[in-house]
């Protein structure tokens, strides 16, 4: 199973506001906390996900050189 | 001073001008099919379908942003985001999730793609499994989901234009005409004119979404100036999701990661991408392209709450309606921002059109390539893209047909389900590219077996709901389809011919 697999679903499983129940009140820019912990994990997320996708190039490209090698 | 305004009866917003702004909008979309049709360098399949595999950042990045973003995403989501609230932020990550789902297998898949001259998803089923009735089943999957996703927005677009004209424009003759005009530009010049026209779409659409916000905040002073209203209108949605929410929360952000990521379309972009480089930073940017599109169209959404409190209740208006209602109160309260509501209507045809035609080619490109060539074995590549623009136009006009004559069926409920079923094709491609030891054998039990499972479920076949314990059909069927996988790889010997 590649690692990026694997990485990739468990950023995405925290990104989830598990662990809120309440927070009936806005707290930020009009949202309730549960709703800007989704949007900053959202952008993590996305960090994450441009970051994976230039070090999975460079394997890539490692791997790719490789083969043509042999 | 109230936000409060009832829902418009008549949407007949654009006007003259702006019925001359999409008129013209339309032509230049022939016009730009036309340049593509002169830039063609020569009769083959890849460059009819892939643009002759040389989309360069700018190109690559606005095509691959105008058909992830549709129609559904401008009225559905926004109309979403007005029923469930908050709770509709999950599409922002699921949206990222399509890229996270890229990165499993597109720069592989690319790498290989070059060196064996890749056209359709089936080609690289394949190229590794070397199994045809694999490769038949991945093609007749993604042949179903994008014909039900061509349905659902050609429905949206004879809808919105319907409305927008005030009834001048029958759904059925928006239908039609704007189905000319899809299939003319695409059989002119094939990839390479559906991706220039996507340019346009694709600028139209963001500075769309981008000019209305920043209307939204100085007109209602954004989601802080509505919270008052929006918490007299609907309290509940404040409040934090139920355990089973979060369940759907999640299995909404893996169906997006397994389903939309394997829409035939975008896997073809993958292969036009003139350069690794140019794919790798085209798909960095647009994984915080949700940001800008899916956060902003889901705010737009829940301020409608506020301003149209009480839509879907009898004689007030259609909350899927509510992207239309905001900008027709937009421009009433302020006549100036008549051209920037017209962009966004624009935006919103833009949309529909770009996922439209991108699909009908990726459609095309799989029954020419995958059904018809190992039929006919000996053509040629000139007649084969011939028999892609026959394909194509047999099927916009099948497709157009369909539309006008189910427009007041529910059999759109089988229309929706595409992610499902596409999910299902996932482990052939991601797995299949990473794990030299999956058989196709193994890669074709699971497909089976996962898709029945998953349209049954959806379709409630075993008197359960559509998504038991809050997780999708599609998502259970993916488990069905990885554990029949597994069980097939171990227990059958390798040695035994398929």
């Amino acid at each position: 199973m590649p690692k990026t697999l694997i990485l990739s679903l468990v950023l995405m499983v925290l990104s989830v506001p598990w662990w809120f129940t309440g927070g009936e009140e806005a707290v930020f820019l009009g949202m309730p906390e549960w709703a800007v912990f989704a949007v900053a994990g959202g952008i993590v997320y996305a960090c994450a996900v441009a970051w994976l996708m230039g070090a999975e190039w460079r394997r890539e490209g490692e791997r790719g050189t490789e083969e043509d090698d042999s | 001073m109230s936000l409060f305004a009832v829902a418009p009866s008549s949407l007949d917003i654009v006007g003259p001008f702006g019925a001359g702004f999409l008129v013209f909008y339309v032509c230049s979309l022939l016009f730009i099919g036309w340049l593509g049709h002169r830039a063609k360098k020569e009769s083959s399949l890849a460059d009819f379908y892939l643009g002759g595999r040389g989309l360069g950042i700018f190109v690559l990045l606005l095509t691959l942003y105008a058909t992830q973003y549709s129609g559904n995403t401008m009225l559905g989501f926004v109309g979403k985001a007005y029923r469930s609230g908050f709770y509709n932020l999950s599409g922002v990550v699921a949206m990222m999730a399509v890229i996270g789902g890229f990165v499993v297998f597109a720069p592989k898949l690319h790498r290989l793609s070059h060196r064996h001259g890749f056209i359709t998803p089936g080609d690289f089923v394949q190229h590794r499994f070397g199994m045809r009735a694999l490769t038949v089943a991945v093609a007749l999957l993604g042949i179903f989901a994008l014909g039900n996703y061509i349905l659902t927005n050609l429905k949206v677009l004879g809808l919105l234009v319907e409305n927008i004209s005030g009834g001048t424009v029958s759904f059925a003759v928006a239908v039609v005409v704007l189905s000319v005009i899809m299939f003319a530009y695409e059989a002119m010049g094939g990839l390479r004119s559906v991706a220039w026209t996507d340019v346009i779409q694709g600028v139209i659409l963001l500075v769309g979404i981008l000019g209305v916000f920043v209307a939204l905040q100085f007109h209602y002073g954004g989601l802080p100036g509505v919270s008052d209203q929006l918490e007299a209108s609907r309290p509940e949605i404040w409040a934090a999701p139920t355990a089973t929410e979060k369940v759907t929360w999640l299995s909404t952000l893996l169906i997006f990661f397994f389903g939309i990521s394997m829409y035939p379309h975008a896997i073809q972009r993958i292969y036009a991408a003139k350069s690794g480089k140019v794919l790798r930073r085209s798909f960095q940017i647009m994984a915080f392209m949700p940001l800008f599109t899916t956060f902003l169209v889901v705010m737009l959404g829940i301020m409608g709450i506020a301003v149209f409190p009480g839509l879907d209740q009898e004689g007030a208006g259609s909350s899927d309606e509510v992207t239309l209602y905001m900008i027709a109160d937009l421009i009433e309260k302020t006549p100036l921002l008549l051209p920037l509501g017209i962009l966004f209507l624009g935006a919103i045809v833009a949309a529909t059109m770009s996922t439209i035609d991108s699909a009908l080619l990726a459609m095309s490109s799989m029954i020419t390539k995958d059904i018809y060539f190992p039929i006919r074995p000996d053509s040629s590549d000139r007649h084969l893209t011939l028999i892609g623009k026959v394909v194509s136009a047999i099927l916009m006009a099948g497709v157009a047909a369909l539309t006008i004559a189910l427009q007041d069926l529910t059999i759109w409920r089988l229309m929706e389900i595409k992610l499902e079923v596409l999910c299902q094709i996932a482990p052939a491609v991601m797995l299949g590219i990473h794990q030299p030891r999956l058989r196709a054998d193994s890669v074709f039990a699971g497909l089976i077996v996962g898709t029945v499972m998953a349209v049954s479920l959806a379709f409630e076949a075993f008197e359960l709901p559509s998504k038991p314990l809050g997780v999708h059909a599609g998502v259970w069927g993916l488990a069905a389809n990885l554990a029949v996988m597994g069980i097939v790889q171990v227990l059958r010997p390798a040695g035994l011919k398929d």
